[in-house]
């Protein structure tokens, strides 16, 4: 019979990278995922036996750290504007390039787009439920999708028409 | 759209072994143990017997036994916001969700002060708390420019949340809100309600309640009739 840290051992084997491109395709860092990450399961830990009695421990987890990575992702893009620096984007090495180009288009959204097409779209999640892990009503999380749609939508427009011209002129 | 994996497909990522992760939550626990052991060693000394908790889920009062009800602000692993129509004062305002603070973003033209825990209850969403405390928060807007907001915020253990209770308590009172007569936040459960005059002459209404490591606030300003 499975002890507590065993089952915690196995929920975090299973669960933790996911988790980890989770959060980054919200934030669009890397490292603040992994640190958000990390300390959402040092928490779960802590109260493990509540979590785990509760029913599934994972959209809790989920919810800490996403609201982990975005506090201090916030913070930092706070501090870069308070520089009036524009930083490149952060590298994250071995990515391929069409991972990059949604990383990209993500970061055209709000923090609060980015979170709900995030859970919606790449972790299939129903919008109630996106709505609880948010804290917004259901209607709030689909006007956030609605416009993020809207958003990327355009994004993807312009790309395709730069990669046409780009195309266009190499063949010219 | 992509399965999100796949993001990471073939970069290393960084991520201790599960025996880790639990090594660090057992060497924090200790740390706060013997916090918590050397306080209550403080308030013991100085008389506070009357206020001191007993442990992250027992509730005691002198002279009764405390039943531990379910968890009021987390149900089925969901933290239980309020609806529009559970705001107070929602008979004179016809509160609505809203998806945004009605105003900027943590600026100083946010119409509600800040008095959550410990700051915890920022203006900007999704809110988030320091280490050690995790807070949701949703918006409403009302008739005549009324605007309300309710904040959960959950603590490692009980005697943070009762803390941060006591200090909200002191700021609203500081900042020259009342408390109501008979409702002063004082009681076991941490219900309160406090009310005082703004600027621009609008009455704000701060309500608070706690269960165990959980504290609720609700914030209500109120509208201006005819605006």
């Amino acid at each position: 019979m499975p002890t507590g840290h065993e089952d915690f051992d196995a929920f975090y084997t299973a669960t933790a990278k996911r988790l980890v491109a989770t959060v980054y395709a919200v934030t669009g860092d890397l490292a603040e995922a992994e640190d958000a990450v990390q300390e959402a399961y040092v928490r779960a830990w802590q109260r493990w036996d509540r979590l785990a009695r509760d029913g599934d421990p994972l959209p809790w987890v989920r919810t800490v750290a996403i609201r982990l990575a975005i506090s201090t992702w916030r913070r930092a893009r706070n501090r870069v504007r308070a520089h009036f620096r524009h930083g490149p984007p952060t590298e994250v090495p071995g990515l391929s390039v069409d991972r990059v180009a949604l990383v990209g288009a993500l970061g055209e959204l709000s923090i609060e787009q980015r979170q709900a097409v995030v859970l919606h779209h790449l972790l299939d999640l129903p919008v109630e439920e996106v709505a609880r892990e948010a804290g917004v009503s259901n209607g709030a999380v689909r006007t956030r999708l609605h416009r993020a749609r809207k958003i990327l939508g355009e994004r993807l427009a312009e790309t395709i028409v730069t990669a046409g011209r780009v195309e266009g002129v190499h063949h010219g | 759209m992509a399965e999100v994996e796949e993001l990471l497909d073939g970069v290393a990522v960084r991520l201790p072994a599960a025996e880790e992760i639990r090594a660090r939550g057992r060497r924090r626990s200790r740390r706060r143990t013997t916090t918590v052991v050397v306080c209550t060693v403080v308030l013991m000394a100085a008389g506070a017997w009357a206020v001191l908790p007993t442990g992250a889920d027992q509730r005691h009062r002198r002279g009764t036994v405390a039943t531990t009800p379910d968890n009021p602000f987390r149900k089925d692993g969901l933290v239980q916001m309020m609806r529009a129509d559970e705001v107070p004062l929602h008979g004179t305002w016809h509160w609505k969700e809203d998806e945004q603070p009605t105003t900027g973003a943590g600026s100083q033209e946010d119409p509600l002060p800040n008095p959550g825990p410990g700051g915890a209850c920022a203006q900007t969403p999704p809110p988030v708390g320091a280490a050690g405390e995790t807070s949701y928060s949703r918006w409403y807007t009302g008739r005549d420019g009324a605007v309300a907001q309710h904040c959960i915020v959950e603590y490692d253990d009980e005697a943070t949340a009762r803390e941060q209770l006591r200090k909200t308590g002191d700021v609203l009172e500081s900042g020259g809100l009342r408390p109501t007569p008979g409702d002063s936040g004082k009681a076991e459960d941490g219900s309160g309600s406090w009310a005082g005059t703004v600027e621009g002459g609008r009455t704000l209404r701060v309500f608070t309640r706690r269960w165990n490591s959980w504290v609720s606030v609700t914030e209500v300003l109120d509208g201006v009739r005819g605006s």
